[in-house]
């Protein structure tokens, strides 16, 4: 019977203090009832193998306690959807932008002080991830213990949620938005590839490095092409695949554009009024451009691959509905 | 859908479906008192097998809801839990048992004997 002992007294380590002889001492009882019953059947003392076999049919120690435990959870099945929802959200908010900033800069600097410091950077990012996601499970575990759910059973009303969503229509006012930003922001953008002046006040000039000038024309049906679709998407404010498919085009063209203007190096150049301009202010520049536009091509790939997708689903519920009618 | 899946999923819903009845099963065969052993070796007589990682807990909690009363005593030189239902278990069994009667006789109208007529012979046959 050590055998037995031994497995009551695993089973009693996991149990509640204030219940362990209790349930110990009925457990043992039908553990023994059922030994007995095996032997007469036998007609013999059950040998060690067979014992065995029993108690492993009983099962793993912690899992026969656990069924005396009370049910617990750290959240429960009422605020779990709305837990997960929050941690995709900062995932996708809060994370991701920084790990793709992480990465763009890594792949496109050729900088050895950043890929020094990358490991550092991607420390803090897996501490920050360690961190949030500990932040919203403490809020929800501390919510789901609150207890008082009435806020969550009772406190709503119908006509407070939200318009059904038509995942096909583009908003008006977005489309205004990109319009505005576009022409603004193109201007700008094209007069300085032009003139390859970005400042000049006061003798203090900082200027693009002379390759950018050969970029302006890459540049000019790019930026057209793009306020061309925010007037288009203005005007008929519906996706198609067609539009889908020039939104990703113009993503991809951006991000091969983008990727030769992170390859101008030095990418920019400052004039001083005195002789000696200090080198550590223009690396500092340069080094400032060129994460941005690594940046920038990291998110027009993402762009690209997103809209792709959705010419993928597009199509995918197309060929859905064609069988639901046919069927 | 695998095999294994399906298997698996219609486990599943058995487990569901069997879940509720196991209280009624357990109440209604405490009117004659019993220990744990013997209790579990009846259920299984009659087609309700429960495994003992479920009967003791669930012996438990109706004890501590008050549908259960327990005592230990002395049987063949050995301790042994004797467990019967309390007064107010018998109520709640009673009204669980009207429960019972009403959703089978819905169970019924819904499906208008078709199902229980597919089963009879095969649960004959059986």
């Amino acid at each position: 019977m050590d055998l037995l002992n031994r497995y009551l007294q695993a089973v009693k380590f996991w149990l509640p203090r204030a219940q362990q002889d209790d349930i110990i001492a009925e457990l043992r009882d039908d553990i023994r009832s059922e030994i007995e019953e095996r032997e007469s059947e036998l007609g013999r003392s059950l040998h060690d193998s067979e014992l065995e076999a029993v108690l492993k049919q009983r099962g793993r120690p912690l899992l026969v306690a656990e069924k005396y435990l009370p049910q617990t959870s750290l959240i429960g099945p009422a605020l779990f959807p709305a837990y997960w929802f929050v941690l995709k959200l900062v995932m996708l908010c809060y994370l991701f932008p920084w790990a793709l900033v992480l990465i763009g800069a890594i792949v496109f600097h050729t900088n050895a002080y950043v890929h020094r410091v990358a490991p550092t950077i991607l420390s803090t990012l897996w501490t920050n991830a360690v961190g949030a996601f500990a932040i919203v499970t403490i809020i929800f575990a501390v919510l789901d213990r609150a207890k008082n759910k009435n806020w969550l059973v009772n406190d709503w009303s119908p006509s407070k949620l939200p318009p059904v969503r038509d995942s096909e229509r583009i908003s008006r006012a977005g489309s205004a938005i990109e319009l505005i930003v576009g022409l603004i922001f193109g201007t700008w953008w094209l007069k300085i590839v032009w003139n390859l002046t970005i400042l000049d006040s006061h003798s203090f000039k900082i200027s693009l490095a002379p390759a950018w000038h050969s970029l302006f024309w890459a540049f000019l049906p790019w930026v057209v092409a793009t306020v061309a679709l925010s007037v288009f998407n203005f005007v008929r404010p519906y996706w198609t695949r067609a539009r889908h498919a020039v939104k990703a085009a113009l993503s991809f063209a951006g991000a091969i554009i983008l990727t030769y203007v992170v390859k101008i190096q030095p990418m920019a150049m400052v004039t001083y009024p005195s002789s000696d301009p200090e080198k550590q202010v223009v690396s500092a520049i340069n080094l400032g451009l060129s994460s941005v536009f690594a940046i920038a091509v990291v998110i027009n790939v993402v762009i690209g691959c997103i809209e792709l997708w959705r010419i993928y689903t597009m199509n995918q519920k197309r060929t859905q509905l064609t069988s639901s009618v046919v069927a | 859908m695998t095999v294994t899946q399906h298997n698996a999923f219609l486990e599943n819903l058995r487990l569901e479906l069997r879940r509720g009845c196991l209280v009624v099963a357990v109440l209604a065969e405490l009117k004659t008192e019993q220990y744990g052993y013997t209790l579990r070796k009846s259920l299984a007589d009659h087609g309700v097998a429960i495994d003992e990682g479920t009967l003791y807990p669930l012996l438990r909690r109706l004890e501590t809801q008050g549908l259960l009363v327990s005592e230990w005593r002395e049987e063949d030189k050995r301790n042994k839990r004797f467990y019967r239902i309390s007064k107010e278990g018998k109520a709640v069994l009673k009204q669980l048992l009207g429960d019972w009667e009403n959703l089978d006789a819905s169970l019924r109208t819904i499906l208008k004997g078709e199902f229980y007529g597919f089963a009879k012979p095969l649960l004959a046959g059986s």
